[in-house]
């Protein structure tokens, strides 16, 4: 009996599926994070079509090469954290470093650009509650856009706070191959950002 | 480990990755400027659809080479498939109420 209740206070740490604990969690909370930027890039694109007459032109509110410019900012951030993780598991622990601190100097040049438009769309006061009800349209896409635009931007940050402490800890202590499941998995959270930006884009600065 | 000795046996060198950065940047440039040249040209309809082909082929890329999903077994579609599917159907089914209202409209007159 008493063995009978140790084994059942003892879970077993594998998993069923062939990966790692810290993989197969990061992939769940993505599946959660499909579903949170569903509901916000669901409701923009019901609200734009049932508010087609009244909705503003993309010209008239976003510059495309703007928006086409932070999008090139993420692939490459993209490109140099797959660098990194293949330097980290080929024992480069400095390689990998360097390439992190791009990474992160790159995430922060995608806030930068965001910034510069947030405060554009103040100074003309683009806001939801800035912007008459004469023009409901206006007003929707101006919620949407701030509401999925913020929503990214949040979870940027998020990334950049986990390679802020990656490099914080490859500074201090050095980064050992152990590290390279942080490295891949923060890693697939960063791409899974830019492949929500590579949908927003088309949809808010071309469409 | 196990990942690790995916990791290793994925077949990704720089110059793949390096092809992948050109690959995904010409994307995104030629959905800019061939709708700027071309899009008076096209129906709303064709400009649309070709703007989230080449938004989905981006997505595709990302997840295959820099998600490995090249690399990584069957797991993937039992964690990803159902959320997928669920989030394409969540929005089609807002759309004929919500979005074209093409419901007919009927007043509540009370009891």
């Amino acid at each position: 009996m008493a063995h009978a209740i140790t084994t059942e206070a003892s879970p077993p740490v594998s998993t069923a599926l062939p990966v790692s604990n810290g993989k197969l969690a990061i992939w769940l909370f993505l599946g959660t994070e499909v579903m949170f930027f569903t509901g916000l890039i669901g409701a923009y694109i019901v609200l734009r079509i049932s508010n087609a007459d009244t909705w503003p032109n993309h010209h008239d509110v976003l510059h495309e090469p703007i928006g086409a410019f932070n999008t090139f900012v993420l692939i490459c951030s993209s490109v140099t954290v797959v660098l990194a993780h293949q330097a980290i598991l080929q024992g480069k622990s400095a390689r990998c470093l360097w390439l992190l601190a791009v990474t992160f100097l790159l995430g922060f040049v995608f806030l930068g650009v965001k910034a510069f438009e947030y405060a554009e769309k103040f100074h003309h006061h683009l806001l939801p509650w800035e912007i008459s009800a004469e023009h409901p349209g206006w007003r929707l896409w101006s919620g949407t856009y701030f509401m999925m635009t913020g929503f990214h931007a949040l979870h940027v940050l998020v990334g950049l706070f986990a390679w802020g402490w990656i490099l914080l800890v490859g500074a201090t202590v050095g980064l050992r191959p152990s590290h390279a499941h942080f490295v891949e998995n923060a890693g697939i959270y960063w791409h899974f950002v830019d492949l929500v930006w590579i949908f927003l884009f088309p949809l808010l600065y071309l469409m | 480990m196990h990942d690790h000795a995916d990791a290793h046996s994925n077949p990704f060198h720089v110059g793949r990755i390096f092809a992948l950065l050109v690959a995904l940047t010409m994307a995104t440039f030629a959905s800019l400027f061939i709708r700027a040249q071309w899009a008076s040209a096209w129906s709303p309809t064709t400009n649309t659809i070709f703007i989230l082909l080449v938004a989905s082929a981006k997505a595709l890329l990302v997840i295959l080479f820099f998600m490995h999903w090249k690399y990584e077994k069957a797991w993937k579609y039992l964690l990803c498939v159902p959320t997928i599917l669920l989030a394409i159907v969540a929005v089609l089914a807002l759309l004929p109420d919500v979005a074209y209202e093409t419901y007919e409209k009927t007043s509540w007159h009370g009891p």
